[in-house]
């Protein structure tokens, strides 16, 4: 955790999430500054291997924030980021993880308040869970982040 | 492996941070974060303006761009999607590939929304670390050109559908209107009169059948650029944005056209009065829509009849009652939503009923009068003194009560129930999504609204074209002939802005097969909503490809593909998992972690 | 220095003695449709120029998976192998990485449990009447089938997720009540094989210790991986001498079968049986489940023109070499088992039940009825041919 906050890896779709994120912050709606905005087209777009790898790099939590269910501008994307959260869920319990540390907000691009307060009330959760057994640990790689 | 492309990890990235008049700068430390973002080798040059968006701002961009230190520009200011085009548009004046242009957020996402000035500072500088290092792996790309077919397909010969093909039609273009019933005209074509309202004198009501739609009906049939395809309903459509191949199941056959726009206009249906029972229709001659009521005055002005009684066919009706909102604003039975048109109308019809029969009684009863027409005061002022009643309360029920219809209802401004004897009760219904309109709007990925009408992408700025498809008229929602005629006007000029240009230019941010890595096991076909996906047989082998025309670029094939064989341009896995990394805090990847 | 590196690997594998003769390649599985693939083509290229970097990107020396065919038809035993797994080792440590099927989803969860310090829950499977103890002179190890079930949730005639508890109720049957530790992590075998030698270690030290602190003598494996990274890997790389030896749950079955512990009950079935690389070429466990399977009344056992040494590989291992040209071997193997006339394929490996039903699912390119065999676990089975306990 980033001083006592926990880090917070928030995926947000480009349609609904993304904009909900940017009217909070129009209305200046405070949410704890642990949580980092990841932009996606579309949740359908988030791989569960990307869940596991923001666990893998320490993020105490994260959160899938998309288009309502009936809603998605890309007709069914959010439907698929359910269902791989479910899948992902007992895998992280198994793992010891903890199934907490995953969550999915469905959510209109006009409902800044429901974001800002989902995004304080996983704050407040991942708190009480304690932070990632992984912790962040400056792992030195081979090469730099340039050049793949 | 998967690589950022020729000109990805070579590159200087060059960062403007923004204080946004000062805004910005209350909030973060700015000059801390250019500190900390200067020393970073990757980094050409941080500066600081007061207004990017504005004018010296772009100048600014644009001067510094043409310095050459950095081959790829981060912005560190307000949201993309509004004033971030300004500014990528500046620079891509000044040579920027707009492909190789990033911008975070430090406003609404940092500024704005954590009290802590330090920790949105040490917020503000992951961001804009992790944006550096997306923006290390960003490719210059250029936009995919799409022709557009110059011919248009209207879905429906409504009064909105035959708007917008000879619009169409006018500038040049031609337009083919698939017609589901035997007749154009659509629902317009059964009304008698029609009110626009600020025409206040019952002496010249527009017969809009006579005087308008049957010319204009006829117009259609004539023009040479317009075919007409009745009794035709849509069977199939491939293809993509600006060149769609729809194959229309016609009276003589199968017929396919090959369009490069649609504009949907099936309309509406009229609510089924029978569904609120207590209202009797269907199960008292003397209870009718306003439909049935306007065959009635039809016939009365063309034939030379008399106003009577349907039961019985030869007495006056001496008592008449309008029930609004039949079907509309009842979440129970009907529609939740108000259908926008039945006031003015009703009241038309209330007025006309006084004029062929003054010594009927006219009462409307309504919840709310609700006219979004100029005039409308001024038609309800005339009607009052005309002797139309208004009363308000909803009727509970129609019954028959020893030989004679009666009407229940409450009226509220007085405060007491009434059981009312009447000879005729007009049913005013709203009106609801087309049958089958659900199944265009699925076919053509248009959504629908909270009440099942087609959604417009902004409800603020109609026809903001959404692959070449345009919706106009009452299939976007209730309304009246003069709105539904400056919808269709409105998607017909889109339409041809596009036909006009013969070509359009779409992201280069959709997906890409890596052939060697496919496998051919079609799940993105599966997957993907679009039918932009498909696996064919390639040099003897399965593998997927993609329609650049039908693509959206959503991601989620790449992400239902187990082996990686697709990728998103511009939207890559390396420069999503390089921004986690340093969102969290990491310096580089973990050692033996896959690409 | 990258030169120095090539050779010791080139002289640990005896691949000096390699004479080109090309058995090796009219063997291996890959070369069946993959372009230029050879095995000894990637023995000559590394003696050729011997650069860590150069080899460490070609193709081949990622999309083969280590089947080990061609080791055991060499006549001078070059272990091939070894070879590909040290030069990726190598490679790895210049952050030279495959593309891993499922987005790397797996190898990430292995590196998180070998570098977390983390309160699992494995034995969510252990219920009545499963017996099993916390310390014991046999451990029953119950890896990651059940995690990958997981993953794999959505795909239909997987049974995998049944192993631990078949196999315990095996043993149970037999009158042995193994040890199992909540604190074990996965093997590493997939860690080990794209050469990820650093997390690997870290599963081996915690491996060894949670089976140390049960006390076990003899760790029984139902998965052919864990048993061979057990077995040859681990002791490589431990930092101790193994307390333990490791060895097949089949080989205990077949022992079992002959004194009489274990009886089956009449079982009207037409099964072939899959030789899974890490178990028959690599631990050379052929006759074990041939003989469990003799021993259950009434079943049939026809096996594959490819068996034994010669059994054909499922085409993918580690997660890396899973495309389209695999995906014809998988083809091949199916159209193979489906030949014998069998109801079912069985095989120990979690992994080639995965990955020949994930072909079978496939869009693909032959006729489905030729490929429609399905794929069934080993374990899973025999536990449910089990005689009825009075």
């Amino acid at each position: 955790m980033a001083g006592n906050e926990p880090s917070i890896i928030a995926f947000t779709c480009a349609w609904c999430g993304y904009p909900s994120a940017v009217l909070a912050g129009v209305n200046r709606i405070e949410y704890p500054p642990g949580v980092n905005i990841v932009r996606v087209m579309c949740t359908g777009m988030i791989e569960p291997a990307y869940i596991m790898r923001a666990l893998e790099y320490g993020a105490d939590g994260v959160v899938v924030v998309g288009c309502l269910m009936e809603n998605c501008h890309y007709m069914v994307g959010n439907k698929r980021a359910q269902e791989r959260a479910e899948m992902l869920r007992p895998l992280l319990d198994m793992m010891g993880l903890g199934a907490g540390r995953l969550r999915t907000e469905w959510i209109n691009a006009s409902e800044r308040v429901r974001f800002a307060a989902a995004m304080k009330d996983f704050s407040a959760a991942l708190k009480e869970m304690g932070p990632n057994p992984l912790g962040r640990c400056d792992d030195d790689a081979g090469g730099g982040e340039a050049g793949q | 492996m998967e690589n950022g492309g020729s000109s990805a990890g070579k590159g200087r990235v060059g960062v403007h941070l923004c204080t946004c008049r000062g805004e910005v700068a209350r909030h973060l430390d700015l000059d801390r974060l250019a500190a900390e973002l200067t020393v970073d080798p990757a980094v050409a040059y941080v500066k600081i303006d007061s207004e990017l968006c504005a004018p010296s701002g772009q100048e600014e961009l644009q001067k510094t761009h043409r310095e050459g230190r950095a081959d790829r520009v981060l912005v560190g200011a307000c949201t993309p999607n509004i004033q971030g085009l300004i500014m990528r548009s500046a620079l891509e004046g000044a040579g920027l590939n707009k492909y190789l242009y990033e911008q975070v957020n430090l406003r609404e996402l940092c500024a704005w929304v954590h009290a802590d000035r330090e920790a949105a500072t040490d917020k503000a500088v992951r961001l804009m670390r992790a944006a550096i290092a997306r923006a290390l792996m960003l490719e210059a790309l250029e936009d995919i050109e799409l022709k557009v077919v110059p011919e248009a397909l209207v879905i429906g010969g409504g009064v909105a559908g035959m708007q917008a093909a000879l619009e169409i039609a006018s500038r040049g273009f031609t337009a083919h209107i698939a017609e589901r019933t035997g007749a154009l005209g659509g629902r317009a074509y059964k009304l008698s009169v029609t009110f626009p309202t600020h025409n206040c004198g019952i002496c010249c009501m527009q017969y809009c059948r006579e005087c308008v739609l049957t010319p204009k009906v006829e117009d259609v049939m004539q023009n040479p650029r317009i075919k007409v395809h009745l009794n035709s309903e849509i069977e199939a459509m491939e293809g993509g944005f600006g060149d769609r191949r729809v194959v229309l199941k016609t009276p003589s056959g199968r017929e396919e056209l090959r369009v490069g726009t649609i504009v949907v206009a099936c309309g509406s249906d009229v609510f089924d009065a029978a569904r609120i029972q207590e209202y009797g229709f269907g199960l008292h001659k003397d209870v009718v829509t306003t439909m049935d009521l306007e065959r009635m005055l039809e016939q009365e002005r063309e034939i030379g009849g008399r106003f009577v009684k349907p039961s019985d066919g030869k007495s006056t009706p001496r008592t008449v009652n309008f029930i609004q909102c039949v079907g509309s604003r009842d979440r129970v039975k009907g529609n939740l939503h108000c259908s926008l048109v039945c006031c003015t109308y009703a009241i038309g019809q209330a007025r006309e009923i006084k004029k062929l029969s003054p010594t009927t009684e006219v009462y409307v009863h309504y919840i709310d009068l609700r006219g979004p027409y100029r005039g409308f005061e001024e038609f309800c002022e005339q009607a009052k003194s005309e002797g139309v009643l208004f009363v308000r309360g909803r009727v509970a029920e129609v019954r028959e009560k020893k030989g004679r219809l009666h009407i229940l209802f409450e009226d509220t401004d007085l405060g007491r129930t009434v059981d009312m004897p009447t000879d005729l009760v007009v049913l005013a219904v709203g009106q609801e999504p087309a049958r089958g309109s659900d199944g265009i709007a699925r076919m053509l990925h248009l959504q629908l609204d909270q009440d099942r009408f087609i959604k417009d992408l902004n409800p603020n700025f109609p026809s903001e074209y959404r692959r070449g498809v345009f919706v106009a008229g009452c299939a976007e929602g209730p309304k009246g002939i003069r709105y539904s005629i400056e919808d269709a006007k409105t998607a017909a000029a889109a339409a041809s802005d596009l036909m006009a240009a013969g070509k359009i230019k779409k992201t280069r941010a959709i997906a890409v097969v890596d052939e060697a890595r496919c496998r051919g096991c079609g799940k993105c076909e599966e997957a993907c909503e679009y039918q932009a996906a498909r696996v064919v047989e390639k040099n003897g082998r399965r593998v997927s490809v993609r329609d650049e025309a039908r693509c959206e670029g959503c991601g989620v094939c790449a992400a239902q593909c187990c082996n990686r064989a697709i990728s998103i341009k511009h939207n890559t896995r390396p420069q999503m998992e390089a921004l986690m990394r340093q969102l969290l805090g990491r310096k580089g990847k973990a050692r033996g972690e896959g690409a | 220095m990258s030169e120095k590196i090539v050779k010791r690997i080139i002289q640990d594998t005896h691949a000096f003695d390699c004479v080109e003769c090309g058995k090796c390649t009219s063997v291996c599985p890959m070369t069946r449709h993959k372009k230029d693939f050879a095995p000894r083509l990637i023995v000559v290229k590394a003696m050729d120029s011997p650069s860590v970097e150069k080899l460490a990107r070609e193709r081949d020396l990622w999309a083969c998976t280590t089947c080990g065919t061609c080791s055991a038809m060499c006549p001078y035993k070059v272990d091939y192998t070894e070879f590909i797994r040290a030069l990726r080792a190598e490679g790895a440590l210049m952050d030279v990485t495959p593309d891993c099927s499922q987005g790397g989803l797996l190898h990430s969860m292995m590196r998180i449990m070998a570098k977390g310090e983390l309160v699992q829950d494995r034995l969510g499977w252990v219920k009545p009447p499963i017996k099993v103890a916390q310390k014991g002179d046999i451990y029953y190890f119950t890896g990651c089938s059940r995690h990958m079930a997981q993953v794999f949730t959505d795909r239909k005639g997987i049974d995998i997720g049944q192993v631990p508890e078949a196999a315990v109720r095996i043993m149970n049957a037999a009158g042995v009540v193994p040890a199992v530790s909540n604190d074990e992590v996965c093997c590493g075998h997939d860690l080990n094989w794209v050469g990820d030698e650093d997390n690997f270690a870290l599963l081996v030290d915690k491996n060894v210790e949670a089976i140390r602190a049960t006390g076990a003598r003899t760790v029984v494996f139902s998965c052919p991986e864990g048993l061979r990274t057990f077995s040859k890997d681990y002791p490589l790389v431990a930092e101790c001498d193994l307390p333990f030896r490791a060895v097949h749950l089949s080989e205990l079955m077949a022992q079992w079968v002959k004194e009489g512990k274990l009886r089956f009950r009449e079982t009207k079935k037409k099964v072939t049986y899959h030789d899974a690389c890490r178990l028959g070429r690599h631990m050379g466990v052929y006759d074990p489940p041939r003989d469990v399977l003799r021993a259950i009344p009434g079943l049939e056992l026809a096996e594959m023109e490819n068996n034994r040494e010669k059994c054909l590989c499922c085409g993918v291992s580690g997660w890396i070499s899973c495309d389209a040209d695999t995906k014809l071997l998988q083809m091949d193997k199916l159209m193979e088992a489906k030949r014998t006339g069998a109801e079912a394929m069985l095989t120990f490996c979690p992994k080639c039940q995965l990955h020949l039903n994930c072909a079978r699912a496939d869009n693909v390119p032959v006729e489905r009825a030729l490929i429609d065999i399905p794929v069934q676990d080993f374990t899973v089975f025999a536990a449910n041919c089990l005689e009825e306990t009075k």
